[in-house]
């Protein structure tokens, strides 16, 4: 087997043990900035191992990154956040499916050319910087289980991801020599 | 093609969870979702047992209908130091508000605390004093300490410790019915129009 694969696998079963589940929600910021990435990262690694399944229906890479997108965003819904830390069902759901969007980007991001990349990146950025906005200037709490002083931090986390990923995304534009901009995911 | 098709079909599902997640584009927070959910089942308020500043022993839903007046009912800690305040201020215009409309036999303000280890009735009744709450129109109460989990379930209330020793809660104004049922949940600084409504209703 793929070592990577198996580091994936192993990451995303010490991410659900219970112990480190609960300090991870504990706080909104560890919550969205660091158990949701280290999700992608795991689906990520674990998709390593295994070729890109039915290309005819990802051309382009399109249909893998579209579905990543579409979960990202939905995980960025703050009742969706609340929820989660009652609903067992909802939790295992989003263990699933970000692991999910981890796994496609692995397999469509290779796919994709330049276009495909940005629409995706011009998709996901712009969403972060809005919801990391929103979660600094709202004027009350937007996730009943959280302190207001961890929405802030969340919110200035996620909008310095989102500036971070445009400088990375622009470097990787006009720094062609590195393959075709690979750079920022590998 | 087959890369179309697939992706509508990623589209679709996404727009599905998503319209699920936000009862159909309608809001985005749990706390939108705690208010559209008791407008719409109207809970009756649980008969846990309350305390009132006077030492008072009442059970909630007897005590709501024995009143037979509309009731607004807020949240609060005594040691609060942030939120409570501005719940607390709008409650003393409510109640300037109703004796000036002399609206203190149809609508009642009532104040639970959700700290009863701390908010004895001794606490809350100083409370009271401090905000100088008459009491024909303004009653504090702290339930039993078991009762607390179903009275904050019904009413959709989260509460959580802060850094502070204090509590974070989400503030706002819960319309109880002479009958007992949760009406519905408002903004906390809603107060007065509501009160316009309700006047106009009747």
């Amino acid at each position: 087997m793929n070592p990577q694969t198996v580091a994936g696998a192993g990451l995303l079963l010490m991410l659900n043990i219970p112990f480190i589940r609960r300090i991870m929600e504990s706080d909104m910021a560890y919550h969205m900035l660091l158990q949701f990435p280290l999700i992608l990262l795991a689906g990520w690694l674990l998709a390593r191992g295994f070729p890109e399944p039915a290309k005819k229906w990802n051309y382009a890479g399109v249909t893998g990154l579209l579905a990543a997108s579409m979960i990202l965003m939905f995980w960025m819904i703050p009742r969706a956040l609340d929820l989660v830390l009652i609903n067992n069902t909802l939790e295992l759901l989003k263990f699933l499916s970000l692991a999910l969007a981890g796994m496609a980007l692995a397999w469509s991001w290779p796919l994709a050319g330049m276009i495909v990349r940005g629409f995706f990146l011009g998709n996901v950025l712009p969403m972060m910087m809005v919801v990391g906005w929103l979660y600094i200037e709202a004027p009350v709490r937007l996730c009943n289980s959280y302190l207001s002083y961890d929405q802030l931090r969340t919110g200035s986390g996620l909008l310095a991801l989102s500036i971070a990923g445009s400088l990375l995304w622009l470097y990787a534009f006009f720094m062609p020599s590195n393959q075709a901009g690979n750079s920022e995911i590998r | 093609m087959k890369t179309l098709l697939a992706s509508v079909i990623v589209v679709l599902l996404g727009v599905w969870a998503v319209a699920s997640m936000s009862e159909g584009f309608e809001l985005l927070t749990s706390e939108q979702a705690r208010r559209l959910d008791i407008q719409r089942r109207q809970p009756v308020v649980p008969n846990v047992r309350l305390t009132d500043q006077s030492g008072g022993a009442h059970r909630f839903g007897d005590w709501v209908q024995a009143q037979n007046k509309f009731l607004i009912v807020d949240f609060i800690y005594t040691n609060c130091q942030s939120l409570c305040r501005a719940l607390g201020s709008e409650f003393q215009q409510l109640q300037r508000n109703i004796v000036e409309r002399g609206l203190q036999n149809r609508v009642h303000l009532l104040s639970i605390s959700f700290d009863p280890e701390h908010d004895s009735y001794a606490v809350l009744g100083q409370y009271a004093n401090h905000l100088q709450a008459n009491p024909e129109v303004w009653s504090f109460a702290a339930p039993a300490s078991a009762d607390l989990e179903i009275l904050l379930q019904t009413f959709g209330v989260t509460v959580i410790p802060d850094q502070t020793g204090g509590f974070q809660h989400n503030a706002a104004l819960v319309w109880v019915a002479p009958s007992g049922k949760l009406l519905r949940v408002t903004d906390y600084a809603s107060g007065e129009q509501l009160l316009d409504e309700l006047v106009k209703s009747n």
